[in-house]
C-alpha cells in the first residue's frame, strides 16, 4: 500500500509512546497483519530516531558547558579530598587518591590543609556539644544538698557573643556581595559557548560567526564587559544576514542576547536598559534563557540587590 | 496514586523543559551519583564522570521521548542509578553484591554507542539540508528544540495548534519520502 494510506499521527503516537495500552495492543494487532505498515513503521522510526540523535548531541554539548563551568570553579578535587578525609573512598578509588598525594605535591598539601580544617570543625562540633551536655546539666533539677552555685566571670562570654556577631555581619557581608553584586550576577548566570554544531550552511560562513561568537565570550571571560557588550550586539546586527541554518542563528542569537545582557549589567554605566531586556527575554516563549531571565529578574528585584549595588 | 509525586512533577517539567531543569537535575545528582560509583564500582573520577554524562544523556532520551512518564516507579535518583548500574554492567563489570543498594529497574537503556548516535544524527542533519526551509523549521521546532504545537503555531503565525501539526505532518511524510 503506498505510504499516503497510512497515519502518520498514529505511528508517531505509536513511536513516542503516547498510546493507551489497548490502542497499543490493537496497534501492534494491525502491524502483525499488514506488511506495508510494519514498513512504514520502520522508515520514521529511523527518522524519529535520528531526530532523538541530534537531540541527544546537543544534550551532550550542554552538558559540556556546564562541566566547562564547574573546571572553572575546581570544585570536583575538593570533594575528592573531602570524600577521602570522611573515610567514603575504598579500594581502587582511596589508592588512586593517595597514589596521587604521593606524587604531586601541591595536591597533598590541599589534602593537608582540608584535613587541618576538617579535625577544626569535628573539635567545634565536640566544643558545641560539650557546651550542650554542660547546659543540660544545669537544667536537671539536683538534690538542694548536691547544688553548686557556679558563678563565672561574665566577660568571656560577652566577648565571645561580640566576636560571633562580627564575625555573623563579615560572613553576611560576604554573602551578600557574592551574590547580589552585579558582577557576581553577571558571572552566576553566564553561559559560556559550547561546540557549534550547524545543519547545513557553508562551513567558512560558519567559522566566521563562531569565531567572533567565541571572541565575544573570550571578552566576557576575562571581564572586559563593555567590550563583550560592543562584541555580541556586533554580532546579533550581523546575523539576520549570515549565511547559517535557522537552528544554528537561533542558537547564536539567544545566547548573544542573553550574554550582551549580562555584560551590560557587569557594566558601571549599562548602555541598554537591563531589566527591560531581561523582561522581553523572559516573556519571550521558547528563548533558550527565557528561565534564567525569569530568575534574574527576581533577583534584580530583591531588596539585597539594591543594597548592594 | 502515586508513589513519588514530587519525582513525578520534575519529571513532566523536565519533559518540557529546555535546560534550565535539566540543568538543575545535573548538579544536583553529579556528586552523589559520581561517590556511588567510585565506592562501589572501584571506578576513578574521571570515569564515574563519563559514566553520569552516559546515563544522562540515557535518562534524557527516556524522558524527551515519552517512554519514562509518570507515575514513576521509584525515584529519578533511583531510575538515574540503576542505569549506571547497567551500562557499567554492559561494560563487563560485576555489579551483583550491589543488589541491595540498587534494585533492578525496567530501565532498558537502549545503549547504543556514540558512533551510531553521530551516525543517525548526520543522516538526519542531510535530510533536513533536503526538506527546504519551512519544513525544516518546523521539524526542528517540533523534534530538536520541543515546542509544543501552540508555540509553533504563534512562533509560525498559523491560525491554530492543529494547523500547526497537519503542517509538521506534512514535512515529516516529506521527509520519509526521501528515504
Amino acid at each position: 500500500m503506498p505510504s499516503e494510506h497510512y497515519d502518520i499521527d498514529t505511528i508517531e503516537r505509536y513511536l513516542t509512546h503516547g498510546m493507551e495500552q489497548e490502542e497499543r495492543a490493537a496497534f501492534e494487532d494491525r502491524l502483525q497483519q499488514d506488511e506495508g505498515y510494519r514498513q512504514e513503521l520502520s522508515a520514521y522510526q529511523s527518522v524519529l530516531g535520528g531526530f532523538q540523535a541530534l537531540r541527544s548531541e546537543a544534550f551532550r554539548r550542554q552538558m559540556a558547558g556546564w562541566e566547562q563551568q564547574r573546571a572553572k570553579a575546581g570544585t570536583d578535587d575538593t570533594e575528592l579530598i573531602e570524600w577521602y578525609i570522611q573515610g567514603e573512598l575504598a579500594g581502587e578509588a582511596r589508592r588512586q587518591v593517595e597514589q596521587r598525594m604521593q606524587e604531586d605535591e601541591s595536591f597533598a598539601r590541599e589534602v593537608a590543609a582540608y584535613r587541618q580544617i576538617h579535625e577544626g570543625f569535628e573539635a567545634a562540633r565536640t566544643e558545641v556539644f560539650r557546651e550542650k551536655i554542660a547546659e543540660w546539666e544545669k537544667n536537671t533539677p539536683q538534690p538542694a544538698g548536691l547544688r553548686v552555685a557556679a558563678r563565672r566571670p561574665l566577660w568571656p562570654r560577652l566577648a565571645a557573643a561580640a566576636a560571633i556577631l562580627l564575625l555573623l555581619a563579615f560572613s553576611f557581608n560576604w554573602y551578600l556581595q557574592a551574590n547580589f553584586s552585579k558582577n557576581a550576577i553577571a558571572g552566576a548566570y553566564y553561559q559560556p559557548p559550547l561546540d557549534g554544531a550547524t545543519m547545513g550552511g557553508e562551513p567558512t560562513a560558519e567559522e566566521a560567526v563562531s569565531q567572533s561568537f567565541q571572541a565575544a565570550h573570550r571578552l566576557f571571560e576575562q571581564q572586559q564587559y563593555p567590550a563583550a557588550y560592543q562584541a555580541f550586539g556586533a554580532l546579533l546586527a550581523r546575523l539576520p544576514n549570515a549565511p547559517i541554518d535557522e537552528l544554528s542563528r537561533t542558537n547564536y542569537r539567544e545566547n548573544s542576547e542573553w550574554n550582551r545582557l549580562l555584560a551590560a549589567l557587569a557594566m558601571d554605566t549599562p548602555p541598554l536598559d537591563v531589566p527591560t531586556e531581561a523582561q522581553r527575554i523572559a516573556a519571550t516563549k521558547g528563548h533558550e534563557f527565557q528561565q534564567q531571565a525569569q530568575s534574574l529578574l527576581r533577583k534584580l528585584n530583591a531588596p539585597w540587590f539594591r543594597w548592594v549595588n | 496514586m502515586s508513589k513519588y509525586p514530587d519525582d513525578d512533577r520534575r519529571l513532566q517539567q523536565l519533559a518540557t523543559d529546555k535546560g534550565q531543569a535539566w540543568e538543575e537535575l545535573y548538579d544536583e545528582m553529579r556528586s552523589p551519583f559520581r561517590l556511588f560509583f567510585i565506592k562501589y564500582g572501584a571506578l576513578s573520577s574521571e570515569t564515574a564522570l563519563e559514566l553520569y554524562q552516559e546515563a544522562m544523556v540515557v535518562l534524557y532520551r527516556n524522558i524527551v521521548n515519552g517512554k519514562l512518564h509518570p507515575p514513576l516507579g521509584s525515584t529519578l535518583k533511583t531510575y538515574l542509578f540503576g542505569i549506571g548500574k547497567i551500562l557499567l554492567r554492559k561494560k563487563n563489570a560485576d555489579t551483583s553484591d550491589w543488589d541491595d543498594d540498587i534494585p533492578e529497574l525496567p530501565v532498558a537503556p537502549e545503549v547504543e554507542s556514540r558512533q551510531e548516535q553521530s551516525a543517525r544524527a548526520e543522516w538526519v542533519r542531510l535530510l533536513l539540508a533536503k526538506v527546504g526551509d519551512s519544513c525544516r523549521q518546523i521539524l526542528e521546532m517540533a523534534y530538536l528544540r520541543g515546542f509544543v504545537m501552540e508555540a509553533i503555531a504563534e512562533e509560525l503565525g498559523l491560525p491554530s495548534a492543529g494547523a500547526a501539526r497537519k503542517r509538521k505532518h506534512d514535512c515529516l511524510k516529506k521527509l520519509r519520502d526521501l528515504l
